[in-house]
């Protein structure tokens, strides 16, 4: 009965799906049905963009990308350069105040007692009041470290080391100009002023100011007069 | 052409091979489309939704002879019918008719002509109809009707013995033709 079954339901399947058999009213209007779903079909070819869209498009991007991200590049360069800066002038300063011979980095400040009555201070109350001062080596962003020597084992108080610290930490720097020594002889004809002092330190002399003689004495005699004038011409020697 | 060399072309982008495609199956689908449902109008929109996904996914389609071809279109067809009418709900709305003592002759089924048959089906309800279209036509078995339809597969055996009765009063409304042919 079964196998009956599944041979009718077959014969069904294969009646219904020869569609020659079947009743001609099938579709009504074929070209209709197709350029309607030829207009479905058509849109998506339409849909896609040209090149030059995306080309722009992705110009437009990288102009907006790019100098957002330039910015942000030398921003990290920048501090990683001063981190590097750092590191290195750590690793360069370490030597220095490893080698106490380095006078770049190290200020020497001798600690001369003012008074006779001192106080006797350890050396790491020295160390611990020690500032650090400004010096040339330091606009380079390099710590200079001050090094004490002590010249006497007494000391007078801690605001004299101090005081002492600061006079060197602001005392520029300076060369001192050596004026050209010029000697009087070299002058020429001299045109001296009455209260010109530079004869006391020369050699005793004599000249002719208005009709006068006017001597010099030597110099280191200090109880008698610089000059003596006389009035008299013939009395020359 | 044969459909080997409309197939390859459809997948190049021709319109013309795609039009012979449709030119050759589009009787035969739209066959299938009206098993299912009662409206032409419904039948057409659907048979143009499938074969638009027919050449939308024609790449993926890989040629072995042209039954191939036709039972990938169908099922294409019959899936969409199938959400056709889910999304009207169709299958909660079944009628429950009356239990009739008499059994379905198959025999006398076996007598009538392809026509004839499919112009039965048409008359049977949505509900009856697909059942009996998916278990009969399409071979398939009860569990995988009630997953299809979402109902259990209960109701999937019992809408298929009343689409049964329901084709053998039909056969006995429309006159003795069948049962005579069948006496003969």
């Amino acid at each position: 009965m079964s196998n009956e079954k599944a041979n009718n339901i077959t014969s069904w399947r294969n009646k219904l799906e020869d569609a020659d058999n079947l009743p001609n009213e099938i579709l009504q209007d074929k070209n209709a049905a197709w350029e309607k779903l030829y207009g479905r079909l058509q849109p998506e070819a339409k849909k896609t963009k040209p090149v030059w869209y995306w080309a722009a498009a992705a110009c437009v991007l990288l102009m907006v990308v790019i100098p957002f991200l330039y910015t942000k590049i030398n921003d990290k360069k920048i501090k990683g350069s001063m981190v590097k800066n750092t590191i290195q002038q750590k690793k360069y300063i370490q030597p220095v105040i490893a080698n106490p011979s380095a006078e770049i980095n190290t200020v020497t400040v001798a600690i001369i007692p003012s008074k006779k009555e001192s106080i006797a201070i350890s050396k790491r109350e020295v160390e611990r009041n020690s500032t650090v001062i400004a010096t040339p080596a330091n606009s380079l962003g390099i710590k200079a470290t001050i090094k004490f020597i002590q010249t006497t084992p007494i000391i007078d108080t801690l605001l004299t080391v101090e005081k002492a610290v600061q006079v060197l930490a602001t005392a520029p720097i300076k060369e001192i100009k050596k004026l050209k020594i010029v000697h009087a002889n070299e002058l020429g004809s001299p045109v001296i002023q009455p209260d010109d002092t530079h004869f006391a330190s020369t050699k005793p002399s004599h000249f002719n100011f208005s009709k006068q003689f006017v001597f010099s004495t030597q110099p280191g005699s200090s109880t008698r007069p610089a000059i003596s004038i006389t009035n008299k011409i013939s009395s020359q020697n | 052409m044969d459909i080997s060399t409309l197939i390859y072309e459809s997948k190049q982008g021709s319109n013309a091979a795609q039009k012979c495609l449709f030119d050759e199956y589009a009787d035969k689908m739209m066959l299938v489309c009206k098993r299912y449902l009662k409206k032409t109008e419904d039948a057409e929109e659907i048979l143009s939704d499938g074969f638009y996904n027919f050449f939308k996914g024609l790449n993926s389609f890989v040629y072995k002879n042209d039954a191939a071809v036709y039972a990938w279109l169908k099922k294409i067809m019959v899936n969409e019918c199938l959400m056709f009418l889910r999304k009207k709900n169709v299958f909660t709305i079944m009628p429950e008719l009356m239990e009739e003592d008499c059994p379905l002759q198959e025999e006398a089924l076996d007598n009538l002509s392809a026509a004839e048959i499919f112009n039965l089906i048409l008359q049977l309800p949505l509900g009856y109809r697909t059942v009996f279209n998916l278990y009969v036509i399409e071979g398939m078995q009860h569990s995988e009707i009630a997953g299809l339809l979402n109902i259990s597969e209960g109701t999937s055996k019992s809408q298929l013995s009343k689409a049964k009765t329901l084709l053998q009063k039909y056969l006995l409304q429309n006159g003795t033709g069948y049962v005579k042919r069948k006496s003969k």
